[in-house]
């Protein structure tokens, strides 16, 4: 065995680098036709256009990515982002609250709703996909209930400022992403927390035998979940002004695919912050170019769909190593 | 023989990405639809200058029937004008159609036409475009922040209070109405329902609205609701849809559930065909015309503003009227029905 891999280590060649880092090659390769056929890609304008948008997807896909590791599924997301939107809205508005204030409850409110889905899951054993696609319409349903299916209007200029100011020409929004990734890469890869999340999502019953609590690690991964995802519905809320109870709806197919497309395994113990940072860039840069090539809709459907599959395929070259 | 594969793999993948930008970039910038590829007009450019215009028309879908003629209308009169028009869809997504007013500023367009979803989710996007000089004009649904040029809108309150007159004329001021209110949170939907409410209390205090839910201005969703209204209230006497496209939804629920149309005053807002046509079939009792001529008039009024620096009129105006069977001809999409 250990020859083995000695062997393997010795070996940089042209295909493994590429099994490597396979989605990065596609990345750039698509790029790079856009250059060519898109006049406005490279404008630092559209780029920078290009981050803002997928921030939100982005921040999100940083929470799913630890769930997604870890073997789990977070089908709850759009839904917690447009209750952490309303809910600051709402209390901003309609309570006075200060903006502060009313931020931090609504992440406390957010933890919470990932802390239950998390509690249910790891108690009853019933799968992540369907407990969070319960919370996922519970949640969408409080939001309803507490706004009556209209906007929640008369936000503060400060609000708008978190979402929507920029600091020396750089939007808000990428700072906000920037942190994401990095606490996250932190965390997943230089701690033992990150660790025990492979390894829960490698070996489940191997990891709990080494003395592992892995219902923590799990309920942890759901309560990060839902806290990048309020935090992305905040941001949201604050770029359209309004507290928005149907936000975000299909955003957790977003992220999701963001992360899958990354190298993130959907059945666990694999992937990487980076990756799910390069997934979520790729899918905005493919919708933007198609957006500056004028591209109708519906072939923009096609065309995202089929690049999501070919730019999985390849990545699962290196599965066969 | 398993790095030649993943070779193989790879060149293949490659080739196909480049097929699929080929193939995408090849197809002629087909913007609505419902029309012919739109003709690379900036050749013939009308423009003074030599220098073409191109204007940015963000809408809010391209789904609803409406719209696309909307669309249309509005493509045509970019056409006529010599003026690029570039369409960005925004899927009934607030968050999309944000990012689409981004995307416009970052492309350089001259000048952008919107329908906003609601009358607040646009407010930081028009700041920006404001910001980067470039006017917009509102049409349809008007923005409540942010600052607009113009505003092409008709008057929904006026439309809300004519359905409310016509069914209390046609109920004999008494009876029970069934509501299927459009898009939460958009201008259309608050306006034709304070106006229709308005009336309502003001001067038929004997007509109730029984039930009252949002079909966010779609078919199936009208259907489903009316469908639940139908367990709900089962008897009632008129239906009132905030557009067509619900209706069609409703009436087809009604006839399912075996409702003899004869004894319901039914009636919405729009015009489209296929209310129309429902008119002339005897099924819908009224529509109050939309005007699709907004689309349209938003571009001009831009056009003019980017020709001439200023416009005639900010706010304009255009009315609705009431169709029913005997005026069907009058319809903006009277000549569809010919065809």
């Amino acid at each position: 065995m250990i020859a083995q891999d000695e062997t393997k280590r010795g070996k940089v060649t042209a295909s493994s680098l590429f099994g490597k880092y396979g989605i990065l090659f596609v990345f750039i390769i698509v790029c790079v036709l856009l250059a060519i056929t898109a006049p406005n890609f490279v404008k630092p304008a559209n780029l920078l256009n290009v981050f803002k948008q997928v921030s939100l997807v982005g921040i999100m896909a940083t929470g799913m990515t630890f769930v997604i590791i870890a073997a789990d599924i977070d089908l709850s997301v759009g839904s917690v982002a447009a209750l952490a939107g309303v809910l600051t809205a709402g209390f901003e508005v309609n309570m006075g609250m200060p903006l502060a204030l009313a931020i931090i409850i609504a992440l406390a409110i957010s933890v919470g709703i990932g802390a239950s889905m998390g509690l249910i899951i790891t108690k009853t054993k019933v799968h992540a996909f369907v407990v969070s696609l319960g919370m996922m319409t519970i949640v969408r349903g409080i939001c309803f209930l507490l706004t009556n299916g209209y906007p929640i209007s008369g936000v503060s200029e400060s609000f708008v400022k978190i979402g929507g100011g920029n600091v020396a020409g750089v939007p808000n929004l990428v700072f906000y992403l920037a942190a994401a990734i990095i606490i996250g890469y932190i965390v997943l890869t230089k701690t033992p927390f990150g660790r025990n999340v492979y390894a829960v999502g490698g070996n489940l019953t191997a990891t709990r035998l080494a003395g592992i609590n892995v219902d923590k690690v799990r309920i942890t991964n759901f309560m990060i979940s839902s806290f990048c995802a309020a935090m992305a519905g905040i941001l949201l809320a604050s770029r359209v002004s309004s507290g928005q109870p149907v936000a975000s709806q299909g955003a957790e197919l977003d992220a999701i695919a963001a992360v899958v497309i990354g190298g993130t395994s959907m059945y666990g113990g694999r992937g990487s912050m980076l990756g799910t940072l390069v997934g979520a860039l790729f899918l905005g840069v493919i919708q933007n170019g198609l957006n500056l090539l004028q591209v109708s809709p519906y072939y923009q459907q096609i065309f995202t769909g089929s690049l999501i599959i070919i730019a999985v395929i390849i990545d699962s070259i290196k599965k066969e190593d | 023989m398993k790095n030649l594969k993943k070779i193989v793999v790879m060149v293949l993948a490659v080739a196909m990405i480049a097929a699929l930008f080929a193939g995408c970039t090849a197809a002629p910038q087909e913007s609505a639809p419902a029309e012919q590829p739109a003709e690379a007009a900036s050749s013939e450019a009308a423009a003074p200058e030599g220098e073409t215009y191109t204007i940015g028309f963000v809408v809010m879908n391209t789904t609803m029937t409406w719209m696309q003629y909307a669309i249309a209308g509005a493509q045509k009169a970019a056409e006529d004008a010599g003026v690029e028009f570039k369409l960005y869809d925004s899927e009934n997504d607030v968050a999309k159609q944000t990012a689409n007013i981004e995307d416009a500023i970052a492309a350089g367009v001259d000048g952008i036409v919107t329908n906003p979803l609601n009358v607040d989710s646009l407010t930081p996007a028009l700041i920006a475009a404001a910001d980067a000089g470039i006017p917009v004009v509102t049409f349809d649904r008007r923005a409540d922040g942010g600052k607009t040029i113009a505003h092409i809108g008709s008057d929904d309150v006026a439309t809300g209070r004519l359905a409310a007159e016509y069914i209390a004329e046609k109920l004999g001021g008494k009876g029970t109405v069934i509501e299927l209110v459009g898009q939460t949170g958009a201008s259309p939907t608050i306006d034709r329902g304070n106006g229709f409410h308005s009336v309502l209390e003001e001067k038929y205090p004997d007509i109730k609205v029984v039930y009252s839910q949002t079909g966010d201005f779609m078919r199936e969703k009208g259907m489903s609701v009316m469908e639940d209204a139908i367990t709900t209230i089962g008897e009632f006497d008129a239906v009132f849809a905030h557009n067509d496209d619900m209706m069609m939804g409703a009436l087809q629920a009604m006839d399912e559930a075996g409702y003899d149309q004869d004894k319901i005053v039914t009636m919405s807002i729009d015009g489209i065909p296929d209310a129309l046509r429902s008119l002339q079939a005897g099924k819908l009792d009224a529509t109050a015309q939309f005007p699709v001529a907004l689309g349209k008039v938003g571009v001009e009024t831009l056009i003019e503003y980017l020709k001439t620096g200023a416009v005639a009129n900010n706010a304009v105006v255009i009315d609705s009227w009431l169709i029913t069977k005997d005026n069907v001809d009058t319809g903006d999409f009277y000549p569809e029905l010919s065809k």
